[in-house]
């Protein structure tokens, strides 16, 4: 009987291996805090170009919020989109946040999609 | 081995084999899954607005424009304007673009009650006949008079004449003392604690012939 059940051990630990290895995915809570770090990094980017619509309009503030996916494999932030409802009709603002989504890239990717949510808040500093 | 033995071994082997099956699809169902997710903290980015600018300083007042001259002046014994009256030449009717200057006459001798009596006198210079000129002259003086009655003068106080070129106050043979002398005088006749008629040149007079 034994004989007969180790092939098919083998196949179990080959096929646990190879699941394990081909999809390393990271927890719910792990991809939303990298993605999260992914974006403050735009943080100085993003405070020159409010800091360059406060030159003109001293009263620019407020949210804007963006839905974006972040491919699987290959970690690319892709399809950037304001909230429109939700987010400052500040179109400056708005395309600030754009800006400075392009071209970012989640590392290590991640094995599955992340469909994502975030908010930046735009606040002047009152002396 | 017996029948039986043979049964649960294949049975065993089976059940492997599906838990091999299940185990190696289960990542892989996790690989093509979506994950959803949203951050309900904002990253906040702040901006420095651009210093409120200082309150301007107020301009500085702009100094009091000079007054401007005046153009009619009472003297002891006249009134003297420092513009002429302009007339049509050759006639009597007053230009229009005078009409500044008799109202500020008028106001003058409105806001001088105690001059009682004003001898509103034309001259000419000596080109032309005398007889024409004198005629001229009275009719100029009493076209003013007129002028200052209707516009509200009291007509007691007011009286014309006319001296055609008799008193001359320029040279007659040049232009500018001709000029000179064609002109209306407005004389003080009387006035309140004044008794004599006083008799001077004020005013030249534009357009004579």
């Amino acid at each position: 009987m034994f004989m007969n059940i180790r092939p098919a051990l083998g196949l179990l630990l080959l096929a646990a291996v190879s699941g394990s290895s081909a999809c390393a995915v990271r927890s719910p809570e792990m991809y939303r805090d990298d993605t999260r770090k992914l974006l403050t990094g735009k943080r100085p980017v993003l405070a020159a170009c409010y800091d360059a619509e406060l030159q003109t309009h001293p009263d620019a503030t407020g949210k804007v919020i963006v839905h974006f996916t972040v491919e699987r494999d290959s970690g690319r932030v892709l399809n950037p989109r304001i909230d429109d409802l939700l987010s400052t009709p500040n179109r400056t603002l708005r395309g600030c946040v754009l800006d400075a989504m392009r071209d970012l890239v989640l590392a290590p990717p991640d094995d599955r999609n992340g469909d994502a949510t975030f908010t930046w808040e735009f606040k002047p500093v009152r002396s | 081995m017996s029948k039986q033995d043979l049964r649960y071994s294949s049975q065993s082997t089976r059940a492997v084999l599906c838990a091999a099956l299940g185990i190696s699809l289960s990542p892989l169902a996790a690989c093509t899954h979506t994950l959803v997710f949203s951050d309900t903290s904002p990253i906040v980015i702040t901006g420095n607005p651009p210093a409120p600018q200082p309150p301007s300083p107020p301009e500085p007042p702009k100094p009091a424009e000079p007054p401007a001259p005046k153009r009619v002046e009472v003297k002891q014994d006249q009134i003297v304007i420092h513009e002429k009256i302009q007339f049509e030449t050759n006639k009597a009717a007053i230009k229009p673009e005078s009409g500044s200057l008799l109202e500020e006459i008028t106001n003058v001798i409105k806001q001088n009650p105690q001059i009682k009596r004003l001898s509103i006198e034309g001259h000419t210079d000596s080109t032309g006949a005398d007889k024409h000129n004198q005629k001229l002259s009275e009719q100029r003086a009493a076209a003013v008079r007129d002028h200052l009655v209707q516009h509200g003068v009291e007509a007691e106080r007011l009286s014309s004449r006319g001296w055609g070129k008799s008193k001359p106050i320029g040279d007659n043979s040049t232009a500018v003392g001709r000029e000179e002398n064609r002109r209306v005088e407005f004389v003080i006749v009387e006035q309140t604690g004044s008794a004599g008629a006083t008799e001077q040149p004020v005013a030249p007079i534009e357009g004579a012939p």
